[in-house]
């Protein structure tokens, strides 16, 4: 007599789900059948990064989120404030109310930006002289001035426009993409992670798995030498000498696991070596960029010192999202180097000069490519920057209003999107909170935030938490 | 239009005063299996009487024969020795304990092993681990700083000992919740009470009063998710959506850690040590006070204009308890000014740059006299980190709306779970503390609490059996899995009150049943009418902790340093691994090698290889680790330093053997030090084939050669024998456990 199945179903999904892909041969989709609650990706545990099929058809099929690390400044970069150049010098009208901000500048008087603004375009989207690069493919990008987010610190702030929260525990963005989507080249990561300098504040838990299966992590690529660590073997080791050794390995596994057939996680692991010997042969060779041509290097602006290295960091970029990498995230200005507490102008412009024609450069590039309609790009920090002076010439972090932008992947191009007030502290108009960003992005890939759910603790668990809509006004 | 503007603010004031009833509770809600103290069962009268070692076998049988199966054979001896022994010390047996037991016929065999098993040091070690995952244990703060807690490690160690010495359950669980009010004397009981000082600390957060209820929010939701295995954090913001659990219940649960408060300098020492101590610390701060006063004299006017500034920066809440007397500052108040003492203080080089140059010569003068002062401050005596309670005077605590820290409501009185205590006044402890966490561990193991013995006897089974009785380990609400066995359960959850809460005689039924001694590869039948194992119709097998790897690791190659506790340690870390603060590698090559429980647990840097095989997030507690397979793990283990070292030095074991010279001889080693059985013939042969032909395969240059290369021996055939070692390190049968 067969046990009957019903009473398990619960604790077999989640035993599963817990086990991640450890435990396998029954596809959880056919488990979950008849349960409205929840449409947890159907995993192969032979090969969890196998491509899968979204919920519905995407714009996107890969993804690159360009991080500025500290929070530039929205009021100098894209939403200018003739009101705030007026008032200059004067403290917020009293209407504003108690305004907090974690260095107290809420009392503080209002500073002018400093920039030149223009319409740029066809599209007549606001750009300043800060990004004049940027300026030049303004009719590309979707602009949303009206973004706003929950924590004031960087590493709440940078941890919830990650992972949806401003408390660490949670999965990040590019893990979730990866749960639900796998990734289309086998011999390399499915989610890649490069910083420009120190590391992001907070650290891996911002491109980590929390309790989705560690497999789904990103994996940081250095920015020089071999990408991934342990990628290459010891120096005296020859690739002959790797692979008679692998060749034993696999010999015995499959001796050992030939009596053990029912436990999938042992095939797993044979095929997980086989990976990593393909992974030491192809990773180097995707992120090097020595058959560049000159032309396209200088797209990047690598021939600029003051953007070089992160032209390169682009670079490499579009070979892996080509290469069929589901999701790139780059860190520009990592360690929270946009962070102008003081000094703006002279913050500002280096960063703004490391990240214009670079970024400008990719999307042209992808763009002429033919990758851009099925590319999302991001564009953004943790937050903006506020209107009030801090000391004489800085900002204080601005979570309450700020902007980020969109390339690609069925976003609607040369649209601008929502409004802060006249002074560019709060969006006011069309809000988009991170996990409104967030429900987009899945959105974009094919995906329903709604749906792409991970049972945890009696919780079908999600990354925009109890919230989140899409933005339906920036799809193309 | 007034008239309006009145009705409005009446509305609104009225949605304030009126936070939502709460909610009663159903029969139906109360009598969930969980709710309901466990009865003890009769055990049942099974056939295949023989197979039943004790009543966990006739339970399991029972439900086994129900369904018409048979339960698997006995695993063969060489397997279950390296079974039992990685289950409960996470170590591989040595090659004489393998032998020890081959060679016992009697009995009891299996009862000696257990026995040392259980009272080897090692033990504490292997199942901390378990406990240190619940208890989000960590050596720093998490966040932007990550700040080190230097004396983390003392917990660790306290978790190791009461494991070893068999604590009851009962002290275990009072002492982490309360220890500082049940023996306020006893530094161990201080240590203990660490268990909640593991909350993340965003040591940057300048929200006045935030971080204190994340710490109270961070301390609620473990306490509830660890003893009771109720998702009460799923309360903080409403009623729970499925559990008879209320939101205001969450914030009596809450109020019972009201007066809590972390200390991070509790003294080691006898009374005695703390008596010299303190004169000598009296007599230095005296020193010190008059070259302070010396030089406040010169300071007092420049320090008088520059505070004047930063004081008008301040929130209101700080800048009030800064301007209240600080005989009438409450408890809450110091706290706050102690956080923001920064914002309070005048930068030295500020006010120095402020002076005029009389003043400034005068001020570097007396400022050098201190320094030499503070130079001579007598070393402290060592300290513990823990928990404490702030007494009569601690702050309220108050139900936020929504879980929102901007929308408090109601205050709320410390209080136990309506649906199993029903509701109650409150009354604080006349004593010098308030008593809550004493009446809180002393509620949770009443022998009537339904849930705390259920909970802990569950976690064991699931580290033994891989999967809980209950599958959600630290869900046992209605959305939890319902118990596959609920008269086992029960059965071991008044056994182990019955038994003194010991944990160590858990263990002992467990691993002594039929049941474990199960093989974990079973007959096609099995398989296709339990294919989940639901039954435990067979053993599962286990995938080695990341932790555990590196222990057998270092087992296999002799390197494995196994003292006992102290502080953390510092392996290297892998080269290109950009340095970070907080890893100085530890100078000698022993302490590198200790045991994996012994290497620092940095929040935002975690071990290497830990995290690839699936280390935790140490931010939140974690009840059960996922079991990951992936290409970096294999990277890791093809290619790390860490494990050719391994290879190396495990080859310079191999070639201790007495005829080195046959191929036979070393592989049938190498076998038994990294696997614990002899190879197979078909194994023996591909072996000594690998070993005759990889010498070809290598490169000229530096090939890596046993550690130590026996004089004479050839290297070539040394660094193919290194490779052989290196190979079996990296196979599914070295990281998998039948």
């Amino acid at each position: 007599m067969p046990i009957p199945h019903t009473e398990w179903v619960t604790s077999r999904r989640d035993f599963l789900q817990k086990a991640g892909l450890g435990f396998g041969g029954i596809a959880l989709s056919s488990m979950m059948s008849g349960d409205s609650r929840a449409a947890a990706p159907d995993i192969d545990p032979l090969s969890p990064l196998s491509p899968r099929p979204p919920h519905f058809a995407p714009k996107a099929k890969r993804c690159i989120f360009l991080f500025m690390e500290g929070g530039p400044s929205h009021i100098d970069l894209f939403d200018p404030k003739p009101e705030l150049t007026k008032h200059a010098g004067k403290p917020l009208p009293a209407s504003f109310g108690k305004v907090f901000t974690p260095m107290g500048v809420g009392g503080n008087n209002l500073f002018a930006s400093k920039r030149k603004f223009a319409q740029q375009g066809e599209s007549g989207t606001w750009v300043s002289d800060w990004y004049p690069h940027i300026a030049k493919i303004a009719d590309d990008i979707t602009l949303v001035r009206s973004c706003h987010a929950d924590g004031v610190n960087h590493v709440g702030s940078v941890c919830q426009m990650n992972t949806g929260s401003i408390l660490a525990g949670r999965p990040s963005l590019g893990a979730w993409v990866t749960y639900g989507l796998g990734t289309e080249n086998q011999d390399l990561p499915a989610f890649v992670v490069m910083n420009d300098a120190a590391e992001p504040i907070g650290g891996p838990r911002n491109w980590g798995n929390a309790w989705l299966p560690a497999t789904f992590q990103g994996t940081p690529f250095r920015n020089s030498g071999p990408p991934i660590l342990h990628l290459a073997p010891p120096g005296s080791v020859t690739d002959r000498q790797q692979r008679a050794k692998l060749d034993l390995i696999a010999d015995f596994d499959r001796m050992h696991a030939d009596s053990r057939s029912d436990d999938t996680r042992l095939a797993a692991r044979i095929a997980a070596y086989e990976l990593a010997y393909r992974m030491q042969s192809h990773a180097p060779e995707a992120v090097d960029l020595s058959h560049e041509t000159p032309e396209t290097k200088t797209l990047y602006g690598m021939d600029d010192d003051r953007c070089k290295d992160f032209g390169a960091m682009c670079l490499r970029s579009r070979r892996l999202l080509e290469r069929g990498v589901r999701f790139v995230q780059l860190y520009c200005g990592s360690g929270s180097q946009w962070d102008a507490h003081r000094d703006l102008e002279g913050n500002h412009t280096k960063l703004c000069a490391r990240s214009d024609q670079p970024v400008a450069g990719l999307i042209t590039d992808l763009k002429r490519r033919g990758l851009l309609e099925d590319t999302l790009v991001i564009w953004g920090g943790e937050f903006g920057r506020t209107p009030m002076t801090e000391g004489t010439d800085g900002r204080d972090h601005n979570p309450y209003g700020f902007s980020m932008f969109f390339a690609g992947g069925g976003t609607k191009p040369g649209l601008t999107y929502g409004a802060t007030d006249e002074f560019g502290l709060n969006a006011v108009e069309d809000k988009v909170h991170v996990h409104d960003i967030h429900a987009t992005i899945l959105h974009l890939m094919g995906m329903d935030h709604l749906r792409l759910t991970y049972l945890r603790d009696g919780r079908d668990e999600r990354l925009t938490v109890n919230s989140g809509k899409v933005v339906k006004s920036i799809l193309a | 239009m007034r008239l309006a503007c009145l009705a409005l603010l009446v509305c609104a004031l009225g949605l304030i005063a009126a936070d939502a009833p709460e909610p009663t509770w159903t029969a139906e809600q109360k009598q969930h299996w969980a709710f309901v103290a466990p009865k003890r069962p009769t055990v049942p009268q099974v056939g295949q009487g023989s197979w039943v070692r004790n009543p966990i076998d006739a339970f399991i049988l029972q439900s086994l024969e129900s369904f018409k199966l048979a339960p698997t054979p006995p695993v063969e001896k060489v397997a279950l020795i390296r079974r039992l022994t990685f289950d409960l010390t996470g170590l591989p047996p040595t090659l004489h304990e393998v032998d020890a037991f081959l060679s016992d016929s009697s009995p009891a065999a299996i009862e000696h092993v257990v026995d040392r098993l259980l009272a080897s040091p090692s033990y504490g070690e292997r199942w901390a681990r378990q406990w240190l995952d619940l208890a989000r244990f960590a050596e720093s703060d998490g966040f932007k700083a990550d700040v080190t807690r230097p004396n983390a490690w003392r917990y660790r160690d306290w978790v190791v000992k009461a494991l070893n010495q068999d604590l009851p359950y009962d002290k275990f669980v009072g002492l982490q919740l309360a220890g500082d009010e049940i023996a306020p004397e006893d530094p161990d009981a201080f240590i203990a009470t660490a268990f909640n000082r593991h909350f993340p600390f965003e040591d940057n957060n300048k929200i006045p009063g935030q971080n204190r209820q994340l710490m109270l929010e961070d301390v609620t939701d473990t306490t509830a998710s660890v003893f009771l295995g109720l998702t009460l954090a799923c309360a903080r913001c409403h009623d729970h959506k499925y559990d008879p659990l209320s939101q205001k219940d969450y914030y009596r649960f809450e109020a019972l850690f009201g007066s809590f408060a972390p200390l991070d300098n509790f003294p080691l020492a006898s009374s005695a040590q703390k008596a010299i101590q303190a004169t000598i610390e009296v007599e230095h701060q005296a020193t010190m006070r008059r070259a302070q006063a010396a030089i406040a004299t010169v300071e007092q006017p420049y320090v008088a204009s520059l505070l004047k500034d930063k004081l008008a920066k301040l929130p209101k809440e700080v800048l009030d308890a800064f301007e209240t007397k600080p005989e009438e500052r409450s408890a809450f108040q110091e706290d706050l000014l102690k956080k923001h003492a920064k914002s309070m203080t005048v930068d030295a080089k500020a006010m120095r740059s402020a002076m005029v140059p009389a003043d400034k010569l005068v001020w570097d003068a007396r400022s050098s006299v201190m320094k030499g002062l503070e130079a001579q401050a007598p070393s402290p005596l060592p300290v513990a980190t823990g928990m404490v309670d702030m007494g009569p005077n601690a702050p309220v605590v108050r139900l936020m709306r929504k879980g929102n820290f901007y929308n408090p409501g109601e205050e709320v009185e410390p209080g136990f779970l309506s649906v199993i205590a029903g509701r109650s006044e409150w009354t604080d402890s006349t004593g010098p503390t308030s008593g809550r966490r004493t009446a809180l561990a002393n509620w949770l193991t009443d022998s009537k609490n339904p849930l705390t013995a259920r909970v802990i006897v569950n976690r064991l089974w699931q580290g033994h059996f891989g999967r809980g009785i209950v599958a959600t380990p630290s869900d046992f609400g209605t959305q939890g899995s319902p118990p596959s066995h609920p008269e086992l359960l029960d059965w071991l959850a008044t056994e182990l009150i019955r038994q003194g809460w010991s944990l160590k005689a858990m263990h002992r039924l467990m691993v002594t049943s039929s049941t474990y001694q199960q093989a974990s590869t079973a007959s096609a039948k099995t398989i296709e009418d339990d294919p989940e194992n639901a039954l435990f119709s067979r053993m599962p097998r286990h995938r080695l902790e990341g932790e555990a790897v590196r222990d057998a690791l270092l087992a296999s190659s002799g390197e494995l340093n196994t003292a006992v506790g102290g502080p953390s340690v510092f392996p290297d870390l892998p080269p290109g691994m950009e340095t970070r603060g907080g890893w100085v590698r530890s100078a000698k090559a022993s302490d590198r090698n200790r045991r994996s429980l012994y290497v620092f647990v940095r929040r935002n840097l975690k071990y290497p290889l830990f995290d690839a095989f699936d280390a935790p997030d140490s931010n939140v507690t974690c009840p059960e680790r996922n079991i990951s397979v992936n290409a970096p793990q294999a990277l890791m283990l093809l290619n790390s330093d860490l494990v050719l070292d391994q290879a190396k030095a495990m080859a310079g074991r191999v070639l201790t053997v007495t005829d080195r010279n046959d191929p036979k001889a070393l592989v049938t080693q190498a076998y038994r030090l990294a696997l614990g059985r002899q190879p197979s013939e078909i194994e023996r042969t591909r072996a000594v084939t690998f070993l005759e032909e990889q010498p070809a395969l290598l490169s000229g240059k530096a090939p890596s050669l046993p550690s130590p290369l026996p004089d004479g021996y050839d290297p070539t055939q040394g660094a193919a024998l290194v490779d052989f070692c290196h190979v079996l390190l990296n196979l599914n049968e070295f990281v998998f456990v039948d």
